[in-house]
């Protein structure tokens, strides 16, 4: 018995002995230590350009109001209740800013994510379906998306607006953008660091055949909603519980 | 006389507003803008149109505060007005806006009764300025005048009492205020010189200035007074005179912050041991790397990044749980960071502002757990960097080729400057071969009519890429000899390209100091004449604080030169002897920094497949390591 309360001691010395020498030597992620090894993947992001309605739309998650917003200057990140039914799912919402020089930020959030809301203007698509293209086609061909086949959802915001489009049409005229720039954009020169992995060479969809959503591992969905709520005008909100039970099937 | 007033959280939620008048939401989103594109804002003031703007953040709570008005108005008191309003609002709600408990979904209202508040401060703020106006015209001009003055005098006597008391008081605590009250301090300054230079030019205007009248109010009837606008404007002098002592006494500490940073590293303070590491390329970048790791967490990313976690993190101290970061627990990490920039090439001066801006996000934020202060400041550093490098406009440039032929069928050009022997020949024949790999027609224009060999280089060049392309590419040399007028020489090279149908024209120009003013004349109507796509220019990577030098002055002799309306800058940076440079990157962060453009290509060799794209990611990592 003696021996035994002895060995206890002596291991339990160790082991603490072991992780003060990792902690302090290698840092070891600490979180996977004290409980971060149980938390779920629950990530769900917001991107898209500027002034699109993403923080509304992250603000209408959090506080069930469409709520008046400006330019986002930082990240807007919490973990959120969604209810829908009588279901309830804790969802990390994450809304980046759209502004050029913060986007890259999302790529930090791609290893909990499982699901990538896409918010359009509706209204404006005409004037800048090319840059809409453009970030998105960074984000399907950044790795993770593409090999986790993180699941997209493009949200067609402002639909209220008189002169916004339909999903429909907002589908083709950026299948068409991400087909030219899918031919530009593999031919760009590698990067002065390339170490030969095949990362910068992601290729949407298939070869010789004209891009569709249809062929890319991911899926795609399409969301048409509205968030407005001004005074002068009705509110008018739709699509809103599409939106929920979209965030729900990833969750589940 | 304000037209708007909002407070919002740093991600854009507006927590409480008041309009006096509408006002589009342009000018916001463009102050915002400027405040995530400028690492470094000068003053708290920003104009946009006729509109101008104070502002504050509080870093702690997330917060800005932004006051809107007519520029035209010069009102002086909304720096103290925003100050007010941030110190009352943060002190009123401080527990609700630490729970994030903004809004209340019952009554669908916010928690915040502000209104009362507001108007009180506004109000006050404004007598305030009133008064001090009213002072220096010493004669009131009528009863109605000089009873409002005596109404005002006790009113603003106190505001401006409990304006002082509240900065004493602040700057005895260790708050955030402390430092951000120096900030605005400090701008406060600066903002009255920019005024005096407002001032003076306003005269002008002022006899406009009668037509706004329903506007101004109160404040009319001086600005009306020529002798009150000279009297002011003398005060206005005086306080820009003392300012200048205070930059001097500023640019001095500046010095000797330089100094220690310099002894520090000669007396080998940092030995093997005290060296910051950082985690290799690959397991960070660009968050490309498949993590297999299912539990790995966002927040912990900063930590997993080396330098608060490795040696270094021994130099600085641990900060306890809670605290509230100031200026001067900043100070010595901050300058050991633009020490290490410094000597990764990166300008002194561009380091120094970096500094600055890392400085003036991190004052003010709460330390969560026990952290060490390089644990803050790294991931903050990791991002400022990478948002200057990340360029604001798409490089895309094969996709800009078919853009400029689809729409309007002609070739697209590009123009390559530079001093000289920086490698603009070559890196353009590099281009060119990746362009003829791509099946585009290339015409080479020579109008380096200079050098001597200039045009024999680019012959060998061409005659060297048609053997080593595709058998059916297309590439020209458009060549007149020397001692031509350059400017004529491209203009004949893009019409030449237009009708045979070329896609691409590259103009090789000569070398030419930035100092040298008839060469930069030359180029500059080279630019204006031809108006290329595309004006890049090629510097080497070896270059250190010199290049700060060659870009403003290129840029400067384009605008100079140039006819009014068509101005142009450089539009693009090509990095050449990128090879020879190991991981002392840091032109690469000052060339970004100083023009605001992307670098388009770095060269990495002598031949032909030497050119590279540039990966953001892996030039943040190179600053970072040691
Ligand atoms: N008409 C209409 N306006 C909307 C709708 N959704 C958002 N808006 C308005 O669009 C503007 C921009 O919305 P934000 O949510 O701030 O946009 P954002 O995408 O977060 O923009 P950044 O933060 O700059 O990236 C605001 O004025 C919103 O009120 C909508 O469905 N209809
Ligand atoms: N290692 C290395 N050498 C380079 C690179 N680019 C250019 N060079 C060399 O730099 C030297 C000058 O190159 P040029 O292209 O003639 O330079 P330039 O700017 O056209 O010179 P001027 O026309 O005289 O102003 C040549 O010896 C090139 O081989 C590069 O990326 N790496
Ligand atoms: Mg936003
Ligand atoms: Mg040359």
């Amino acid at each position: 018995m003696n021996y035994f309360e002895i060995f206890i001691w002596v291991l339990s010395f160790a082991i603490v002995a072991f992780l003060l020498f990792t902690v302090l030597n290698h840092r070891v992620d600490l979180s996977f230590v004290f409980g971060g090894a149980g938390k779920k993947k629950n990530g769900i992001l917001i991107l898209g350009l500027p002034d699109s309605g993403k923080t509304t739309i992250w603000a209408w998650f959090r506080y069930t109001l469409v709520l008046p917003t400006q330019t986002s200057m930082k990240v807007n990140e919490e973990e959120i209740p969604v209810h829908l039914m009588d279901k309830t799912v804790n969802v990390f919402l994450t809304d980046i800013p759209g502004n050029i020089k913060l986007r890259h930020q999302f790529i930090q959030y791609l290893p909990i994510c499982k699901g990538i809301m896409f918010v359009v203007d509706s209204s404006k698509i005409d004037e800048n379906y090319q840059e809409v293209s453009e970030y998105l086609y960074d984000v399907l061909t950044s790795t993770q998306v593409f090999e986790q086949k993180i699941p997209i959802a493009i949200i067609c915001n402002k639909r209220d607006d008189e002169k916004s489009i339909k999903g429909t049409e907002i589908k083709l005229k950026i299948e068409d953008e991400l087909n030219h720039l899918r031919s530009t954009r593999t031919l760009a020169l590698d990067s002065h660091d390339d170490n030969g992995s095949y990362k910068d060479d992601i290729y949407l969809g298939i070869q010789d055949e004209k891009f569709e959503f249809l062929h890319i591992p991911n899926q795609v969905a399409f969301i048409e909603t509205s968030f407005q709520s001004s005074l002068d005008k009705s509110p008018v909100l739709i699509g809103h519980s599409e939106l929920s039970s979209w965030v729900i099937d990833r969750l589940e | 006389m304000l037209d708007y007033f909002v407070i919002a959280t740093q991600g854009g939620i507006i927590l409480w507003s008041k309009a006096f008048v509408t006002i589009p939401d342009l000018p916001i989103s463009k102050l915002i803008n400027s405040l995530i594109e400028t690492t470094s804002i000068e003053n708290q003031r920003f104009s946009y149109n006729s509109y101008q703007m104070n502002w504050a953040v509080s870093n702690e709570l997330g917060l800005i505060f932004i006051a809107v008005y007519q520029k035209i108005l010069q009102l002086t008191y909304i720096d103290d007005l925003v100050y007010s309003v941030k110190k009352k609002f943060v002190g009123d709600y401080k527990t609700l806006l630490v729970n994030k408990d903004f809004f209340d979904k019952k009554t669908q209202k916010a928690n915040f009764d502000f209104e009362p508040s507001f108007t009180k401060l506004y109000k006050s703020a404004e007598q305030t300025d009133l008064v001090s106006k009213t002072y220096k015209a010493e004669k009131p001009r009528n009863f109605e005048d000089s009873k409002k003055f005596q109404k005002t005098l006790v009113g603003s006597k106190q505001a401006i009492k409990d304006l002082t008391s509240q900065k004493n008081d602040s700057s005895a605590t260790n708050s955030e205020f402390d430092s951000d009250d120096m900030a605005i301090l400090k701008t406060r300054k600066k903002g009255i010189q920019m005024r005096t230079f407002e001032n003076k030019k306003s005269k002008k205007t002022n006899s406009n200035n009668t037509d706004n009248t329903e506007k101004k109010g109160k404040s009319k009837r001086i600005w009306d007074d020529g002798t009150v606008n000279k009297e002011y404007m003398k005060d206005l002098d005086f306080s820009s005179s003392k300012n200048k002592e205070n930059t001097t006494e500023n640019e001095k500490t500046d010095m000797v912050d330089v100094d220690q940073l310099v002894d520090q590293h000669s007396l080998g303070v940092r030995g093997s041991d005290g060296v910051y590491q950082v985690a290799s390329i690959g397991s960070t970048e660009d968050g490309n790397e498949i993590s297999s790791d299912d539990n790995l967490d966002v927040k912990d990313k900063s930590s997993n990044t080396g330098w608060g976690a490795t040696r270094i993190g021994n130099f600085f101290k641990t900060l306890a749980n809670g605290k509230v970061l100031t200026s001067s627990d900043l100070n010595e990490p901050i300058a050991k960071m633009c020490e290490h920039l410094i000597n990764k090439n990166v300008a002194a001066n561009i380091a120094r502002s970096i500094g600055e801006s890392v400085k003036k996000e991190l004052v003010g934020v709460k330390v969560g757990g026990m952290q060490k202060i390089s644990s803050l400041i790294y991931p903050a550093m990791e991002n400022t960097l990478r948002r200057i490098l990340t360029p604001s406009t798409s490089t895309d440039m094969l996709r800009d080729i078919q853009q400029v032929h689809k729409k309007e069928n002609r070739p697209y050009t590009l123009v390559f400057v530079g001093v000289n022997g920086v490698g603009k020949s070559t890196n353009l024949s590099k281009v060119c071969f990746w362009l003829l790999q791509n099946n585009l027609r290339v015409l080479i224009a020579a109008c380096d009519t200079f050098r001597s060999g200039a045009v024999e280089q680019l012959r060998v060049h061409v005659r060297n890429l048609r053997a080593l392309s595709p058998d059916d590419c297309k590439v020209d040399l458009f060549e007149r000899g020397y001692g031509k007028d350059s400017a004529t020489i491209a203009k004949e090279a893009i019409n030449y390209g237009e009708t045979n149908g070329y896609d691409v024209v590259l103009i090789d120009t000569a070398g030419r100091m930035q100092d040298n003013e008839p060469l930069m004349r030359a180029l500059s109507k080279l630019v204006s004449v031809n108006k290329p796509d595309k004006i890049v220019f090629v510097g080497e990577a070896l270059v250190g604080n010199e290049a700060v030098q060659q870009l403003t002055k290129f840029n400067q002799a384009l605008l100079n030169y140039s006819p009014p309306n068509e101005s142009r800058v450089i539009d693009g940076i090509i990095l050449s002897k990128f090879d020879t440079i190991d991981d002392k990157v840091g032109a690469a962060l000052t060339m970004t920094h100083v023009t605001g453009k992307p670098i388009l290509f770095v060269g990495t060799g002598q031949t032909y497949t030497d050119l590279k794209g540039i990966k953001i990611s892996s030039i943040v990592q190179s600053l970072l390591k040691d």
